[in-house]
């Protein structure tokens, strides 16, 4: 058991810069989950704190040991790959023991760690099988249990769900969840899918561009996204974004010209703006409100998803296609136009010269993420 | 012209044989025989006694007049078929006076009887001479030459196989820098053939004090470009994943090697395996210049060295070449299939 | 297959458990970032001791004179060795030359090469359309005609000269069709014409199991659509085949060259040392024997003469690669 901290980390591949000085303590016994579109850098960072990478600047500690110039198997860390990445040549019982082997552990001991693995994870009738002769399924179980025989300080996940179908994913991730709890181990999990990161996670880390937008709970990220590019990535469907800009600070209240909305009211404190500067607001289409308001949408194409129902449309001299969410099934056809109302407290607002979000009054943030 | 290229251009899948099928068939046949009639001549032949080898004209099978032993004569005498009255029986050959040819009925050794020469023919029975093979392993030094061929071959595979598995792996696993060039520098030995640096690389071998000696031999055999190449190629579509899963798994970069890729190469190394026994097995020119004393000979050398000295003695010269061939044979018998491929594949002999 | 395997398993496996301590100590002291050099190590030490040293040498030797193999025994003598090779009244007419053993040699491998690569191309390139073509018995055939390419030549050039004895079995099939008998090596010509077809005898195989991939690599829907739009035969064979083709047919051609002018083994023992007299003498029998089978051994000369045949040899491969590029 042991904690992580990255600092000032720095990686190149020739020229390119993939990591921009990274730095992320990680608590023992913490779930974190890197994420972010594909090459953000996030398996490359965690192919660092692997040692299968050599950083370029910057220090990598695990525990209190600095481990920056040591060989993999001296971090006592464990990883599943996306592949898997189990040994075709071997038998399942072989690939639980080759790295035991490799560390020349007795026989006795390897054994009693194979079969309590096997029996932790059910793959006690798999054992003699060689990986092409298992499912995919049985597959993810070897690589997790090739990780846990080695009693790592630290695991380290490297998508090890894209390889699943979705049903099996959905499993298997409970199940990665159920051995965190039992293990209380630290992991670090790679992932590109913002769900398994907000079902996952304690923390997640957003990673775009090598560097990291936003660091917090999976609450923290979605109720208060700290910029633009975190606001598009969490949540799904993507929130709506309409331009604006600031046409009155007086009064307290600040009110901006948007879109294809018009002039609205901001949740923001008076004093963060000037008048005419340019924001961006975002509203997720979970907090529209179809029915009643002030504002119109013409209907391009639902989705019903039966228990609810994602409406797609434009708004009046607006080229980009909003969401809106009805919390039922709700009938309507393209081409209707229909009114809908966006709560004042649910809008984000963000700067649009750094794409910073810009806090909201705290009156009306509580509540705000039921 | 046309008609031929008519016949070259034809593609499958026509109703029935026409001329181009019955052409291609032919073509086939030909070469069939052409390929097999050279060896199979030479393998009856080499069964033959030495008395028939040199027959003209030969028989294709390895056949030799009947001897018996008749009652009242010393030595064995030859059977010949003669016609007598329109009957045909079978005589003993005595002697022959001028076109007379004396003989005597083995059931009958009492009397002679005299037949026209023109009358009779040698009666012939199939008769293989073993001792064409045993004897140059014995009497000569070809039990030498084929321990020798054995030990070159076994040791050069194996060391080839081991080589050239650790630069592929090398080529094929690791990014460090000069490895282009690395690979550029193996590859580019391609375009330098023994043939053009056989003084000096004799002066090496000199150098090395390894003149008449079998490691002289194997040495300079055992890094093989092609090898590399085909290795390598075959450990590119191992996944990287694997290595790191080993290295996150705390082997060491030679465990790594041999418990990981190289199991996992076992396909391409049999092909290099095979082709390895192929080529030392049948080399000839380097150990010609290399190897000086006959203890010292390989099978090819020493063949070639016997077949300069014995020009007449055919029966044992053919026989040490079906000995020479059997193994290369045998293989191809029941490896044909890698071997096809693994040249398609590669494009390297 | 699955024998094989073990067997090369347990021999890599008892082999490999005596250098793995040496190599993780190595590994401990450098590091596992430096150990592809290790791995590279004695791959490179033995092309470095065996071809790259000998190409350095080669150029001392050919600048050298006199007997001695060792280096500091032998006077420089600048390019005396390539102007003996060289001097000629008419290089068309060996005989006029200084070295004029040299000159016939030249002219044979010449010869030769014109013809086997002519003729091997053709055979192959037939062999393998045919292959191509048939539904049934191709991978036999193609067994059958690959044989012989795994021979020693030693073995080809003994088989051929039993074969073409003036007692063997073509001989008896002249004789049968009421021929005079002949001593084909005996005979200029013929002993030529021999050379030649048993060097395509030997490696027709080869070349066809490369023309044959190739072939086999040309998307049959071609075909189809050729078939569709009624193109007549030749015309698929000039403007379909033949073009997709190319890239595969230089392969062979420079390979042939390169190989054909580095004949030796088999015509040397097909013809009994070069004979009759110096008719099928080439270029590697004359270094051959300049060098290591004469009373005096003039490696100075032979290196002379194989830096020729480099120079050639490397122009051969430039112009390969140079196609190469081209056809991509």
């Amino acid at each position: 058991m042991a904690s992580l901290s990255i600092d000032h980390v720095v990686k190149n591949f020739g020229n390119v810069e993939v990591i921009k000085d990274v730095s992320l303590k990680v608590k023992d016994g913490e779930f974190v989950v890197l994420v972010g579109p594909s090459g953000c850098g996030k398996s490359t960072l965690l192919r660092l704190i692997a040692g299968l990478e050599d950083v370029t600047k910057g220090d990598i500690f695990v525990g209190d040991e600095n481990v920056t110039r040591r060989s993999p198997a001296q971090r006592r860390i464990a990883m599943v790959f996306q592949s898997y990445a189990l040994y075709p040549h071997m038998s399942v019982r072989k690939n639980l023991a080759f790295g035991l082997e490799n560390l020349r552990m007795d026989r006795k001991e390897i054994n009693d760690r194979v079969s309590r693995a096997a029996d932790m994870l059910g793959l006690e009738k798999l054992l003699d099988r060689r990986p092409k002769a298992l499912s995919g399924g049985q597959r993810q179980r070897v690589a997790i249990g090739r990780a846990i025989v080695r009693e790592p300080s630290m695991f380290l996940f490297d998508e090890p769900l894209s390889n699943l179908d979705a049903k099996l994913r959905v499993q298997t991730r409970g199940e990665i969840i159920k051995l965190h709890r039992q293990l209380k181990s630290t992991m670090v999990y790679v992932t590109h899918d913002q769900v398994e990161a907000m079902t996952m996670a304690d923390r997640i880390v957003v990673m775009h561009d090598g560097i990291m937008e936003q660091v917090g709970t999976p609450l923290e990220l979605f109720d208060t996204p700290a910029n633009l590019f975190v606001a598009g990535f969490i949540g799904s469907p993507k929130m709506n974004f309409f331009d604006a800009t600031v046409t009155s600070t007086s009064g307290g209240t600040v009110t901006a010209d948007t879109t294809g909305l018009g002039e609205i009211a901001l949740p923001i404190p008076s004093d963060s703006v000037k008048d005419g500067e340019k924001l961006v607001i975002g509203v997720r289409p979970s907090h529209t409100e179809v029915g009643e308001g002030p504002f119109r949408l013409t209907v391009e194409y639902q989705e019903s998803l039966g228990t609810e129902t994602f409406i797609y449309g434009r708004l009046a001299g607006v080229e980009e296609l909003i969401t809106l969410h009805v919390q039922h099934h709700y009938e309507t056809d393209s081409g209707v136009e229909l009114s809908f109302n966006l709560p004042a407290e649910r809008l984000h607002v963000f700067r649009a010269s750094d794409e910073n979000r810009i806090p909201t009054t705290t009156a009306m943030q509580k509540g705000a993420s039921q | 012209m046309s008609s031929i290229v008519n016949f070259l251009s034809r593609t499958r899948g026509k109703n029935g044989p026409d001329l181009t099928d019955w052409l291609s068939w032919f073509w086939l046949l030909v070469g069939t025989l052409i390929v097999a009639i050279p060896i199979a001549w030479a393998a009856v032949s080499s069964l033959k006694q030495p008395s028939e080898i040199q027959r003209f004209p030969p028989s294709f099978l390895p056949v030799a007049p009947v001897q018996i032993q008749v009652e009242g004569y010393d030595s064995s005498l030859g059977l010949w078929e003669a016609e007598i009255d329109g009957d045909t029986r079978e005589l003993a050959l005595i002697r022959r006076i001028g076109i007379q040819a004396q003989m005597v009925d083995p059931e009958n050794p009492g009397e002679t009887i005299n037949v026209p020469t023109s009358a009779i023919s040698p009666v012939e029975s199939l008769s293989i001479a073993p001792t064409n093979y045993t004897d140059p392993l014995e009497r000569f030094n070809f039990l030498t030459y084929l321990k020798n061929s054995v030990f070159v071959t076994t040791m050069a595979t194996i060391l080839t196989l081991l080589l050239n598995s650790m630069a592929a792996f090398a080529l094929s696993k690791y990014k460090f820098r000069g490895r282009n060039a690395m690979f550029i520098i193996i590859i580019s030995t391609l375009m330098i053939p023994l043939s053009v640096v056989i003084v000096p690389a004799f002066l090496v071998v000199v150098g090395l004090n390894m003149i008449d000696n079998l490691w002289g031999v194997i040495l300079p055999t055992i890094a093989t470009p092609t090898g590399v190449f085909l290795l390598r190629q075959y450990m590119l579509t191992i996944p990287d994943e694997l290595i790191e899963a080993a290295r996150i798994d705390a082997a060491s970069e030679f465990r790594i090697f041999w418990r990981v890729v190289l199991p996992l190469t076992a396909p391409a190394l049999a092909v290099l395996a095979i082709f390895s026994v192929i080529w030392r097995w049948n080399d000839f020119l380097w150990p010609l210049i290399v190897l000086i004393r006959p203890d010292n000979f390989t099978l090819q050398v020493g063949l070639n060295a016997f077949q300069g000295q014995f020009t007449t003695q055919w029966h044992y010269i053919l026989a040490m070449t079906m000995l020479s061939l059997a193994p290369v044979t045998v293989i191809f018998v029941f490896l044909q299939r890698y071997i096809t491929a693994g040249i398609a594949n590669t494009g390297i002999k | 297959m699955t024998q094989v395997k073990s067997l090369l398993g347990t021999l890599v496996g008892w082999l490999v458990s005596i250098i793995e301590i040496p190599f993780n100590l190595i590994e401990r002291v450098i590091g596992g970032r430096r150990m592809p050099w290790v791995f590279m190590l004695p791959n490179l030490v033995i092309f470095g001791v065996f071809t790259f040293l000998p190409i350095g040498l080669l150029v001392f030797y050919a600048f050298t004179g006199g007997t001695e193999i060792v280096l500091t025994d032998r006077p420089f003598i600048g390019l005396d060795n390539f102007t003996r090779l060289f001097s000629c009244e008419n290089f068309l007419s060996p005989y006029s030359c200084r070295e004029s053993m040299f000159w016939i040699a030249v002219q044979n491998t010449v010869w030769y090469v014109l013809l086997t690569v002519s003729g091997m191309l053709a055979v192959s390139l037939i062999t393998a359309l045919v292959l191509d073509k048939i539904t049934k018995g191709r991978g036999f055939f193609r067994a059958v005609f690959f044989y012989p390419v795994l021979l020693s030549p030693v073995v080809v050039g003994l088989v051929w000269r039993w074969f073409l004895d003036t007692n063997g079995l073509l001989n008896s099939l002249l004789v049968d069709i009421g021929m005079e008998r002949i001593i084909f090596m005996l005979d200029v010509f013929w002993s030529r014409f021999w050379v030649i077809g048993v060097s395509i005898w030997f490696q027709m195989g080869f070349y066809t199991l490369i023309i044959l991939a190739g072939l086999q690599a040309i998307p049959r829907d071609i075909y189809e659509a050729a078939a569709i739009d009624g193109t007549p035969r030749w015309r698929v064979f000039t403007n379909i085949t033949l073009p997709m083709l190319m890239p595969n047919l230089v392969v062979v051609l420079v390979l042939l060259m390169i190989r054909s002018v580095q004949v030796f083994d088999e015509a040397y023992v097909l013809t009994n040392g070069g004979g009759p007299g110096t008719a099928n003498t080439f270029l590697v029998q004359y270094i051959y024997e300049t060098a290591f089978a004469s009373d005096i051994r003039l490696y100075g000369l032979a290196s002379a003469a194989s830096v020729a045949m480099g120079v050639v040899l490397l122009i051969l491969t430039l112009i390969q690669l140079g196609l190469a590029k081209k056809a991509e």
